[in-house]
């Protein structure tokens, strides 16, 4: 019985995310953006945390995406990021 | 935060070397009732992941992570280099994988399958030869589980929902009416328990508990219940 819990506990909340999505109609208009400027913009943003570094290659990165939605999830990553490293440094490293 | 590109996708890191996700909580980040535990450990919630990994998945990308604790987060957010449109929403917005799913959960407390099911289940009745769909009524306080219930059930086609109710006495006053055949039934409502309701209910009803408190599992079995169905910490039960 605990594994049949354990997967409807599963599908259920798996459902609720799903209608909550649903239900607020999240719109989605995606347009071009370039990624680096994009991220670079959002790093400059958070000028009051010197701890924050962006690094990338230069050139174009070119991409299609939602500016506002796109924006809406990376701040999040970037503020539990620097939430939770409080009083540590906070650098980025390169890609593998 | 860095950014760099493979030929296919894009991949932004956004690392901390901070405190780190507890490994047993690594699983459930995504969840989007994560937040649900915060009053357990206010200062280690990591908020809102449903929303970034939705929003990523919108535009064709994947999310994922290594933590380790104290030693530090990285998420990696990867982007396709171009959009792929995903599939036009479907009517009504419904996945097609949830109605797979939850007929496997039907499956599950079916008679038929019942032998494989151990313990708890024995005395279940769900009437499953039934030739029409079965009437079901949902009772449950909170609109938006009733909502999502709904939409599974409108899905499954094998079950029409003719009412709902988000309190006992609304509940009532349904099993009063022509039978429902199956309850889907909360346990904590406002104005008492839906072990309140069973008594009212026809003998051959078949009732299927929603709730988010694993403990009244076995009393929900003691009362012959055709399944339980656990809601994951939703604050109101």
């Amino acid at each position: 019985m605990q594994r049949a819990i354990v997967r409807m506990q599963a599908i259920i909340s798996e459902t609720l995310f799903l209608a909550r999505s649903r239900m607020q109609r999240l719109p989605f208009d995606p347009g071009p953006i370039d990624l680096r400027e994009f991220c670079s913009q959002m790093v400059a943003d958070h000028e009051e945390n010197p701890r924050l570094k962006f690094q990338c290659a230069a050139g174009r990165f070119p991409a299609t995406g939602d500016a506002l939605r796109l924006r809406q999830a990376l701040e999040n990553l970037l503020s539990n990021a620097l939430k939770y490293s409080e009083g540590r440094w906070c650098e980025p490293e390169r890609q593998p | 935060m860095s950014l760099s590109a493979s030929p296919e996708r894009y991949v932004i890191e956004v690392k901390d070397r901070g405190i780190g996700i507890p490994a047993a909580e690594q699983a459930e980040i995504f969840d989007p009732f994560f937040r649900a535990f915060e009053h357990r450990r206010p200062a280690r919630a990591w908020l809102g992941l449903s929303v970034v990994k939705s929003c990523i998945e919108q535009h064709g990308g994947s999310v994922r992570f290594t933590s380790e604790a104290n030693t530090g987060t990285t998420f990696f957010v990867e982007l396709p280099k171009s959009l792929r449109r995903r599939r036009k929403a479907r009517p009504g917005g419904r996945p097609r994988w949830s109605l797979r799913r939850f007929r496997a959960t039907r499956l599950a407390c079916d008679p038929a399958a019942r032998s494989n099911c151990g313990n708890g289940c024995a005395g279940a009745q769900v009437p499953a030869a039934h030739a029409g769909k079965l009437r079901g009524i949902i009772v449950d306080d909170d609109p938006l589980v009733r909502s999502v219930l709904r939409d599974l059930l409108d899905a499954s086609n094998e079950v029409v929902i003719v009412g709902e109710a988000g309190t006992v006495a609304q509940a009532r006053l349904l099993a009063r009416q022509p039978g429902p055949e199956v309850v889907f039934l909360d346990v904590n409502l406002p104005d008492g328990s839906g072990f309140d309701l069973l008594p009212e209910l026809k003998p051959n009803t078949s009732v299927v508990f929603v709730t988010s408190a694993e403990e009244y599992a076995v009393h929900a079995f003691d009362c012959e219940a055709a399944d339980f169905l656990l809601k994951r910490s939703a604050p109101s039960g």
